[in-house]
């Protein structure tokens, strides 16, 4: 039975738990303060954009550096705000390398934003014209408007309540069937783990694409199909002001840390031929297990074309495929697309050599 | 008696797990609860 917030209860005989995630909140004193904003759904992002508007907002703070906090700060920039990211850690995105991560760094600053690292916030402060104060572990700064975007945490309130498990991420623990611990009960989204494929531990990746997937599979099989979610490889992808970054499986340090022996290797390649016009420059790290030979990751960061050979790669990864037949993979070839060695094929001769 | 499903959350997840239980079998029951304003935007 499900109790609503009308009094009413609904019986159910299937249940899908699908109550997502909920922005994780620093504990700081002036967190409540107007003109400090979350972004997670719609109303987040009208409320923050009308704010904006009404107040004729010049200068924003971003507290946190992930995907969110940079799209944020490209949009930020494009409405003219004077935008700061600040961030506990030296670099953002720090598990693609320090090497990547410099080059996000790079971009958020030729495009205007600061980026303070090493930077905790430690309070926020109203001011009598109704700015906000941040103060941090490295100095204050004065803003209109403040964004916080330090993750998210899995809403499993209602869950935990009634008894469904949950796992060492703290999401709820599903089977392949994305069945909970009771066989009637269902979950999917962000409120659930995930099975990582390559690391086969239960994983917490709190992304749209995983939901929907996940969804459709706890349906399948509440409508009395037999249909199984497969895991995932860890990829992802977004974009920075004019420089891609995307990921799939696991990095070295990962890959070491879950017991591989493995081994990288970086290549800096070009998006089309060298001769094309808007080829741009790239970089793939790929990561392979040096027991088995196979492919167990890949990180690029580039210009143009890093999100399709980081598709591409996710395909090696789930079908296991091994660094020697990537190194000669029929993948399309024509001069406005790639080389005739594409960087995927530099990156994987390289680590046979 | 239809069997009855109810789906907590009107997201991405949600939407899709009542959408292709509905398809897969349409004599089930479907209620979808969502707390916030808007249904399905990331889906």
């Amino acid at each position: 039975m499900v109790q609503i917030t009308t009094g009413e209860t609904l019986p159910f005989d299937y249940l899908t738990v699908a109550t997502g995630a909920t922005p994780r909140l620093p504990s700081v004193t002036g967190q409540d303060l107007e003109g400090i904003f979350c972004l997670r759904n719609v109303t987040d992002a009208i409320r923050l954009k009308s704010f904006i508007r009404q107040r004729n907002a010049r200068r924003a703070v971003i507290v946190g550096a992930g995907l969110i906090s940079l799209e944020v700060c490209e949009a930020f920039r494009r409405l003219g705000l004077e935008t700061t990211v600040i961030y506990r850690r030296d670099l953002p995105l720090r598990r693609l390398g320090k090497d990547f991560a410099e080059q996000i760094v790079m971009e958020l600053e030729s495009n205007g934003a600061n980026f303070l690292g090493d930077t905790g916030l430690e309070s926020f402060e109203p001011t009598s014209s109704g700015a906000i104060i941040v103060h941090t572990s490295n100095g204050s700064l004065e803003s209109d408007l403040v964004l916080i975007g330090i993750g998210v945490v899995p809403e499993v309130s209602l869950a935990s309540e009634a008894g469904i498990e949950l796992g060492p991420t703290g999401a709820i623990v599903v089977n392949e069937y994305m069945r909970t611990n009771f066989p009637f009960i269902y979950a999917a989204g962000d409120c659930c783990e995930c099975f990582h494929r390559i690391s086969r531990k239960p994983v917490y990746a709190p992304l749209g694409d995983i939901a929907n997937k996940q969804g459709r599979i706890a349906g399948a099989n509440i409508g009395g199909q037999n249909v199984l979610f497969p895991g995932i490889v860890g990829s992802l992808c977004f974009k920075v002001f004019d420089l891609e970054v995307a990921s799939t499986g696991l990095t070295l340090e990962e890959a070491e840390k879950v017991g591989f022996k493995a081994d990288s290797v970086t290549i800096q390649g070009v998006s089309k031929a060298h001769s094309y016009p808007g080829s741009r420059e790239l970089q793939i790290r790929l990561v392979t297990d040096t027991e088995s030979g196979r492919i167990l990751g890949a990180q690029s960061v580039g210009g143009d074309g890093v999100v399709s050979r980081i598709n591409a790669l996710a395909v090696a990864l789930t079908g296991g495929l091994s660094i020697e037949e990537l190194a000669y993979m029929d993948l399309a070839y024509a001069p406005p697309f790639s080389g005739a060695w594409d960087p995927i094929h530099i990156a994987a001769q390289q680590l046979l050599k | 008696m239809p069997k009855r499903l109810v789906v907590v959350g009107g997201g991405a997840g949600g939407p899709s797990a009542a959408a292709k239980a509905k398809r897969v079998n349409p004599d089930l029951e479907v209620t979808i609860l969502e707390g916030g304003e808007h249904v399905s935007f990331s889906a």
